[in-house]
């Protein structure tokens, strides 16, 4: 991406964003956010007249302020996001030295669960589980981590593959180290590149998903918001009150362009694939 | 006496020769096994079939009967075995709601979501090429700089919210286009352009990768310094190598567009199988529920499958690596 590497501004200018997002986020609400105040249904932004400048981007249908949801919204969609990313890469990582500790069989079964994984989408899994368990925040981020472990698996084993054959693993190993020490040891800071590269290409797209989630109403669950959750609540009254929809869907879009600027710029600058 | 032998024999050595199909064959078979087991499951873990059935109220004498009627007091590998052989012979239960047969109501939505995809995809992999290609073409130029933020935008842009912003613009403000249904043309509009514009960013950035990988192999070297014409080059050496790449991205496609189609026939209130899998899910129609998982997954196993094939005509070195 020598669009970016010329342009690093474009880099800067997603990762403050995203910082400027979180540091909103974590600033105390206005009003609670879950708060609601029936005589002050669909106020507009403070943009628009009829305004109130106590909700600056206006209440949604029960009164509740915008502002405070969209904050609450930020942290608990990219808490999600992150950790979904983080347990894919743990249980990805792990499965993948399992295979390479073990070769044989057991690798023969785990690069097969990595192929079905890889033939069947998320959306999928997620809502043929969803049916069946009651959706919480622990089920979510557990989902979004077994989504995405396959592609961790894959690329551990392959790396550890090579790396087995180089020469500082060979010389760990002729100094009695067990397998399991040089995988995690000496392998793993060596591969960690390629690895945090993953998670940071992994990252929008886990983001879509619990949104896409939430949006249908199968992901985050009331009284906690998500920004999926916001948007799939607000899009009813797009006809009277626009702004309940579109807000939220803002910060999504923005954030995820972000997170993909600094995914390219970071796998260009690690320079691995 | 010598004849099963040479037959097993002869059948052996054709085996062995096209060991790559017959891998990928066995793969798709356990796979389709994995999705009716976890579909199977999913029913029996979702609760007491009698309890859902017949309610609070039901007595014992019912309940008894219930299990009887539908062979819930069979040990469980023959609760199997007989849902396998009814899924097989099309049979998937009925609906709980609708009180129909899920295969009927499942047959029925097939179209709606067909006609919607197909063109949908053919369209998206059309431009992406073309897009691509000339992103390739124009390496490290401004064309190039703007095509790839373009398709990171596209790529960016949830097709949940993209799709609200359309109707928001074409059927509130403008009044122009109808916001849900599949009854004229003029419905397909909306939903065709989100799903195209997530879907050719993907395939507008994979093909720019793929060519400019090819583009600095040796033999594309080779072929300027011959003086061929770059077009001709891109056309006659560039693209047949890069269809090895395409093609792989079109297995993993596959599945985001089946993704696609359950969030953007949700928006659009589309009446094909996305929306009614939705529906359904929300409503704890499980027999609903699991015919649309069995029906999605074996037809992703299926693309897939057609798609390792084609990669097998197509680039014979990988059929011998596999094997």
């Amino acid at each position: 991406m020598i669009f970016l590497k010329k342009y690093p501004l474009l880099f800067l200018l997603a990762l403050g964003v995203l910082v400027l997002f979180t540091v909103v986020a974590f600033l105390p609400t206005p009003h609670d956010y879950n708060h609601q105040d029936l005589l002050k249904r669909f106020v507009p932004p403070f943009f628009k007249d009829g305004s109130d400048f106590l909700y600056p981007l206006g209440t949604d249908h029960l009164g509740r302020d915008m502002l405070s949801r969209i904050m609450a919204g930020i942290k608990i969609s990219y808490f999600i996001a992150l950790s979904g990313t983080f347990v894919g890469a743990v249980i990805g990582t792990l499965l993948g030295f399992t295979a390479v500790r073990f070769r044989g069989i057991v690798d023969e079964i785990i690069m097969g669960m990595v192929d079905t994984q890889a033939s069947l989408p998320f959306i999928i899994i997620a809502i043929a589980l969803l049916s069946v368990i009651e959706s919480s925040f622990l089920v979510i981020v557990v989902l979004l981590g077994v989504a995405g472990w396959e592609k961790y698996a894959r690329l551990t084993r392959g790396l550890s593959l090579s790396a087995v054959t180089h020469g500082y693993a060979r010389a760990v190993s002729s100094l009695g180290a067990s397998q399991g020490r040089i995988l995690f040891i000496h392998i793993l800071p060596n591969i960690s590149s390629a690895l945090i590269v993953n998670m940071t290409l992994n990252f929008p797209g886990t983001m879509i998903a619990e949104s896409s989630l939430s949006f249908l109403g199968l992901g985050i669950q009331p009284p906690l918001v998500s920004l999926g959750r916001l948007l799939g609540e607000g899009r009813v009254y797009l006809l009277t009150a626009w702004w309940v929809t579109v807000f939220p869907g803002i910060v999504i879009f923005i954030s995820t362009l972000a997170m993909t600027i600094i995914g390219d710029w970071v796998r260009d600058r690690i320079g691995t694939e | 006496m010598l004849l099963p032998v040479m037959l097993f024999k002869k059948i052996y050595c054709f085996l062995i020769a096209h060991s790559y199909f017959v891998v990928k064959i066995l793969r798709a078979v356990i796979t389709t096994f994995i999705i009716l087991v976890l579909s199977f499951f999913m029913v029996r873990a979702s609760g007491n079939p009698a309890e859902i059935y017949l309610g609070d109220n039901a007595t014992p004498k019912m309940v008894e009967y219930f299990n009887k009627k539908w062979g819930l007091d069979e040990p469980l590998y023959v609760q199997f075995l007989t849902y396998f052989s009814s899924v097989i012979s099309g049979d998937m239960g009925d609906s709980l709601i609708k009180n129909r047969p899920v295969s009927e109501i499942i047959t029925e939505r097939i179209p709606a979501t067909l006609s919607l995809m197909v063109p949908a995809a053919a369209i998206s992999m059309f431009l992406g090429i073309i897009l691509g290609m000339i992103a390739a073409l124009h390496h490290k130029k401004i064309t190039d700089g703007g095509i790839l933020l373009a398709s990171i935008i596209g790529f960016s842009l949830p097709n949940f919210f993209f799709g609200v912003i359309l109707i928001y613009f074409f059927s509130v403000v403008l009044g122009l286009l109808p916001s849900s249904g599949n009854d004229s043309f003029r419905h397909y509009i909306m939903p065709l352009i989100a799903i195209i514009t997530a879907d050719v960013a993907v395939f507008t950035r994979f093909t720019r990768a793929a060519l400019i990988d090819i583009f600095e192999k040796h033999y594309i070297t080779n072929f300027r310094a011959l003086g061929i014409k770059e077009k001709r080059i891109l056309f006659l050496q560039a693209l047949p190598n890069a269809s090895i790449a395409l093609l792989t991205i079109s297995g993993f496609y596959i599945g985001s567009l089946v993704a696609g189609a359950i969030v953007t026939e949700t928006i659009f209130s589309w009446p094909g199988l996305g929306s009614l899998l939705i529906a359904s899910v929300k409503a704890r129609d499980m027999p609903l529920v699991q015919g649309l998982i069995l029906l999605f997954g074996i037809s992703i196993v299926a693309a897939n499958l057609i798609i390792d094939f084609l990669y097998g005509v197509i680039d014979p070195r990988i059929r011998k690596r596999a094997s």
